[in-house]
């Protein structure tokens, strides 16, 4: 081929492009040249989806090239919502949306793909999803912070508007001298039932809103020296238990993931509101076991934790690191009776062995009809968020067996989740999309107890979470919103002089000068593998 | 101001700048030092919106981005100067006609070069001034602002506030001081005049509103005030266009006589200029600050020869330059040659570096890492490195290149998304490392022994990488170099094995150094120069004789033995064995 022949072949190359694009661009995508049988890739996944009545608009990105995009979504009541866009970003109109939603609750709706592409107009297999009759808690409250490993920067606890896309802090390090802040808690999925901690800054303090009350509690005493950590509050909303911790983060030498948590002491305490009191118990505070993750039942009568042999057992020699047993130790569910009356612990039941199934179960979950118990499961540890086996494991607490919860899990991470207070939906961290940033997914969970596909948090912008270098850390649902101001948090959190110390309160069961508690052999007997007496349990 | 003056001044000026920041000044050591990254997308972009001077921070930071470029660098340096100049003879020129204006039109831009002599400085401070420049020049200087005017200004103030930060307290006050230097000040009490006071302090009392509320740490962005050095440059650029302002206005109507001006003019200006002096030379170890910079530049763009060249030249005793030395020797394959003709005071520390030693500098241990295809530490201390230092694109590049050899590639398109967003993805300084066949090298050096980092010490680790692929040449070298520095002589020995695999034909000039002391230590004879097959060099043999001889002829007299030995015998490991080594 000489020059000239090259010349007039890239000319007729220019020509035909031009006009294909053009053809292309004038085209209004209602004339299909071709159907493709096969649904389009969308991002985030929206397809086969359960979504809740009251949830902002779906907006995605179409992950098939074209030069221009229609997107049509039908539904059995009410006009289709009809979007063109020379962009591959579909928003979807807010009153269209939320119409749609309301008219059509407990039926299925359809999203159909137009792509015009190199002036054929494409249209693929609808994508069929579906709207929930329940709605979901309206407000998700979750923690903002880079991947991290010891230090942090900036980070901050945020709530999230579901039937909109509108985030507001709660409370941030930029307020804090920027501390770390964690482990915001909510009794019943109350927005005005919450702790929060706050440490590294101005002080390690535990801030306390209930009802109108807002406090700052110091809960180290002289039987737990760290603070409290993972908090669950008696939904009487009058006691939180917490855990205490020992943690270290360890770096791993050629695992993918390779941040490793190892917990080497932890134990539980309750704090007692209104007297100030911290207390336990020899049933959740032993010296032969680790006690974590604590959960109250909704009906407040049984706490559920996870618990595992103390790291001792599992050490050969002195000289072993840590390498050696660290993936040894598994923690099973065990649940503890609670007479409220008698403001006791009763009894020890293991739910889920953890030897059984050769796995480490951790954050019991309780759902709010006190009929499953969700879990994170993983292959060992405590800490599921940096293990890439663990997985969301449903429990039926009424005929005591394991629900198919395959639907929800991936090939990653999944692991803190929460429900929704009408026990129809969850939300849990899953880190399916990078490995490394975790994101929030919701479940629908029908009568019946099927658990559906979910979907991820909806963002007005569907490269949100490309452009997102923060992971979404212990995504909580809250009925209302929180209306106590970053400021008043702040203030509280910044006022060190005036923290209120909790006092230690020694139960006849704990040693009165070392805190420790003195009837370990009698738990032990009882402990792991041996249900209570139901008949014995008081009512 | 003659125009004939400023024809010529202005252009000498800008020359002179010119040549201070291509030649002197060095733009890319501010690159270096503040490491600028910024995402061009409006949910990081929002976060500089929030606070006051917000958006000056912003368009410092994107500028400061293309200093990673020299020329870039000198290039928008220069432009701000211009700037400056053309902006104050404006501002000047509104309000005043002194005759003596050559040396005071100057005279903020020669402050803000000053301010240039510290590298941490952003462009904040200089857009701010430019900004109330431009700000006062837009405003009709006039006594008597109208009503309206002053209503419009007061509900432009919190934007004013916010865009300018502090430096809306220097416009308030030019126009303030504008209005009192005018000669009709008759009407004190008059709404007009009230107004404009009332305006002027408008900005003092946002920046009180921010202080009290307990938001003032995120808000009360203080633009002036970072340092006690920019106080006072602030204070005297402050001070300076005042009361220019001032004089200049009276002047109009008063006729002060020139003579009495000149001696004000110049008494106020040789003032400024020993204060300055005085402020300057106590504003620190700004010398040596660029030393450490330039070294950082050099290990940054990997030009290994310039490291050594500096070090001979400007040797400088910090863990992290020595940890340069050593990497630029590695580099150029003579650390086990040369290691000991230069200091080694920090033992292994030198050549692997701990995180206690290097907390400051968080990259430089992801970089170590890597460097060993310790993949999985360098990617723990790139994101600790982002956390406690910021994201920038050295961190960045290290956690793509972990994550392309983990094969976690969802991970680095999101990470070259935001790159892309964030219009560094061309610079040289990203494209360096990654390259296929480097990363592949990295990858095939990863470990395959199980452990934590925590538990292992450095000859633990990289024993573990040559038992996991014994052609590792960086992990071999590092752990040679460590045991030497160690004085750990059996495992130098032990490790000969690991040479002969990777087809050393002659081992280098401290090993068989390391190998005569051992042979010495053990009384063994060495078979024809040879010691396990490797044949030593008879001139080191030499030298070693030459090095009983000392020693047996000073007698015990370390310190005499040390002196002759110094300069013969400086460079090799007996002398640091004998003399360095801390025991």
């Amino acid at each position: 081929m000489n020059v000239t022949t090259k010349k007039y072949c890239f000319l007729l190359y220019i020509v035909i492009t031009s006009l294909m694009l053009s053809s292309c661009l004038n085209k209004q995508l209602d004339d299909v040249d071709h159907t493709i049988n096969v649904i389009p890739e969308i991002f985030p996944d929206y397809s086969g989806v359960f979504f809740p009545p009251n949830i902002a608009p779906i907006n995605f990105k179409i992950l098939e090239e074209g030069d221009r995009y229609k997107v049509i979504i039908k539904s059995s009541e009410g006009n289709p919502i009809i979007i063109t866009s020379k962009s591959n970003k579909i928003e979807i109109t807010f009153n269209e949306w939320k119409e749609m939603l309301a008219r059509n609750r407990n039926e299925a709706f359809s999203i159909r793909v137009i792509v015009c592409r190199e002036g054929k107009t494409l249209a693929y297999k609808p994508i069929v999803n579906h709207i929930a009759p329940y709605p979901v808690d309206p407000y998700l409250v979750y923690r903002l912070l880079q991947p991290q490993y010891h230090y942090w920067s900036n980070l901050g606890i945020y709530q999230r508007n579901l039937t909109s896309y509108k985030e507001e802090p709660v409370l941030t390090n930029a307020t804090t001298e920027k501390g770390c802040m964690n482990c915001h808690n909510f009794c019943m999925n109350k927005a005005d039932h919450f702790v929060m901690h706050t440490r590294g800054g101005p002080g390690t303090v535990l801030l306390l809103k209930r009802g109108d009350q807002l406090e700052a509690v110091n809960t180290v005493t002289k039987f737990n020296k760290a603070p409290g950590a993972y908090p669950a509050w008696h939904p009487s909303g009058n006691m939180v238990v917490f855990s205490t911790n020992k943690l270290a983060l360890m770096v791993h030498s050629n695992r993918v993931e390779s941040r490793e948590v190892i917990d080497y002491s932890s134990n539980l305490i309750m704090y007692r509101i209104d007297s100030n009191y911290i207390e336990t118990s020899p049933l959740i505070a032993s010296r032969a076991y680790m006690e974590n993750w604590p959960h109250w039942s909704p009906d407040g009568k049984n706490l559920y934790f996870s618990a595992a042999p103390k790291v001792e057992q599992y050490v050969d020699s002195v000289e072993q690191n840590e390498e050696a047993f660290y993936n040894d130790i598994l923690y099973s569910i065990v649940r503890v009776g609670y007479d409220a009356a008698k403001q006791e612990f009763y009894g020890l039941d293991t739910v889920i062995n953890a030897e059984h199934h050769n796995k480490s179960y951790t954050i019991p979950r309780v759902s709010p009809d006190n009929r499953y118990l969700l879990v994170t499961e993983a292959d060992w540890g405590n800490f599921p968020v940096y293990n890439k086996s663990a997985d969301l494991f449903l429990y039926d607490l009424v005929n005591n067996q394991e629900i198919d919860a395959s639907e929800v899990n991936s090939h990653d991470i999944e692991s803190y989740h929460s429900w929704s207070s009408n026990a129809h939906w969850f939300v849990f961290s899953s880190k399916r999309v990078n490995g490394l940033y975790a994101m929030p997914y919701f479940a629908y969970i029908d009568s019946a107890g099927n658990i559906k596909k979910p979907f991820l948090l909806p963002q007005k912008d569907p490269d949100y979470y490309k452009n997102c270098l923060n992971t979404f850390n212990v995504p909580e649902l809250i009925k209302n919103k929180i209306d106590v101001s970053i400021w008043e948090l702040s203030k509280k959190a910044n006022d060190v002089r005036h923290f209120k110390n909790a006092r230690f309160k020694p139960s006849e069961n704990v040693d009165q000068t070392s805190g420790e508690t003195i009837t370990e052999d009698a738990k032990n007997s009882m402990y792991m593998n041996k249900n209570i007496d139901k008949d014995q349990a008081p009512e | 101001m003659q125009p004939k003056y400023q024809r010529i001044f202005i252009p000498g000026f800008l020359l002179i700048s010119f040549l201070y920041f291509y030649f002197i000044l060095d733009p890319v050591l501010f690159y270096i030092k503040q490491k600028p990254f910024l995402i061009l997308n409006f949910e990081h972009v929002k976060d500089y919106i929030v606070y006051p001077a917000g958006l000056l921070d912003f368009v410092s930071t994107y500028l400061l981005q293309f200093f990673i470029y020299h020329r870039a660098g000198v290039f928008i340096l220069l432009i701000i100067i211009g700037l400056l100049l053309l902006l104050t003879r404006y501002v000047f020129s509104k309000t005043a006609n002194l005759k003596a204006d050559q040396l005071f039109l100057f005279i903020p831009a020669i402050l803000v070069l000053l301010i240039y002599t510290a590298y941490d400085q952003s462009l904040v401070y200089v857009l701010g001034l430019l900004l109330t420049f431009s700000l006062f020049g837009i405003v009709p200087v006039k006594y008597y602002h109208s009503v309206w005017f002053n209503i419009v200004l007061f509900f432009l103030y919190p934007l004013i506030y916010m865009v300018a930060g502090s430096f809306s307290l220097f416009f308030a006050l030019m126009i303030l001081f504008n209005s009192l230097s005018q000669e009709n000040i008759k009407i004190w009490r008059s709404f007009p005049l009230f107004m404009v006071i009332f305006n002027a302090l408008m900005p003092f009392g946002f920046a009180l509103l921010y202080y009290i509320v307990p938001l003032d740490k995120l808000y009360l962005y203080p633009v002036i005030g970072t340092r006690p050095f920019f106080n006072l440059l602030s204070l005297l650029i402050l001070g300076f266009v005042v009361f220019r302002i001032f004089l200049g206005g009276f002047a109009l109507k008063r006729s002060l006589s020139l003579l009495t001006q000149r001696i004000f003019v110049y008494a106020f200006l040789s003032m400024s200029i020993v204060v300055i002096l005085i402020a300057y030379l106590k504003s620190g170890d700004k010398k040596e600050d660029k030393l450490l910079l330039k070294y950082d530049k050099f290990y940054l763009s990997k030009e290994w020869n310039k490291v050594l060249a500096l070090y001979k030249n400007k040797p400088v005793d910090a863990v992290h330059i020595q940890y340069y030395l050593n990497k630029s020797l590695s580099e150029n394959d003579k650390l086990l040659d040369l290691m000991f003709s230069y200091p080694q005071r920090y033992g292994e520390v030198g050549v692997v570096l701990k995180g206690a030693y290097s907390i400051h500098n968080l990259q430089l241990l992801s970089d170590c890492f890597f460097d060993m295809g310790l993949v999985n530490f360098a990617e723990h201390w790139a994101y600790e490195s982002m956390e406690k230092e910021g994201m920038n694109i050295y961190n960045l590049r290290n956690a793509i290149n972990c994550h392309i050899i983990k094969q976690q590639y969802s991970l680095v398109d999101k990470y070259v998304y935001v790159l892309k967003h964030a219009g560094m993805h061309n610079c040289p300084a990203f494209f360096d490392d990654c390259n296929p066949g480097n990363l592949l090298k990295t990858r095939s050096y990863m470990p395959d022994t199980a452990y934590f980092i925590q538990n292992a010490d450095p000859v633990q680790y990289l024993a573990c990488q040559l038992m996991s692929d014994p052609y590792n040449e960086k992990a071999l070298q590092k752990l040679v170099a460590v045991c030497l520095l160690n004085g750990d002589l059996q495992k130098v020995i032990d490790a000969l094995k690991f040479f002969r695999i990777q087809g050393y034909s002659e081992l280098p000039q401290h090993i068989q150094e390391a190998i005569l002391l051992y042979a010495f230590n053990q009384k063994t004879m060495l078979k024809n120069n040879t010691f396990n097959g490797f044949k030593i060099n008879q001139e080191i043999i030499n030298k070693f004789t030459r090095f009983f001889k000392i020693v047996r002829k000073h007698k015990g007299d370390r310190r005499a033995a040390r002196n002759e030995m110094n300069v013969a015998l400086g460079d090799t490991y007996w002398f640091y064995v004998s003399y360095s080594m801390k025991k």
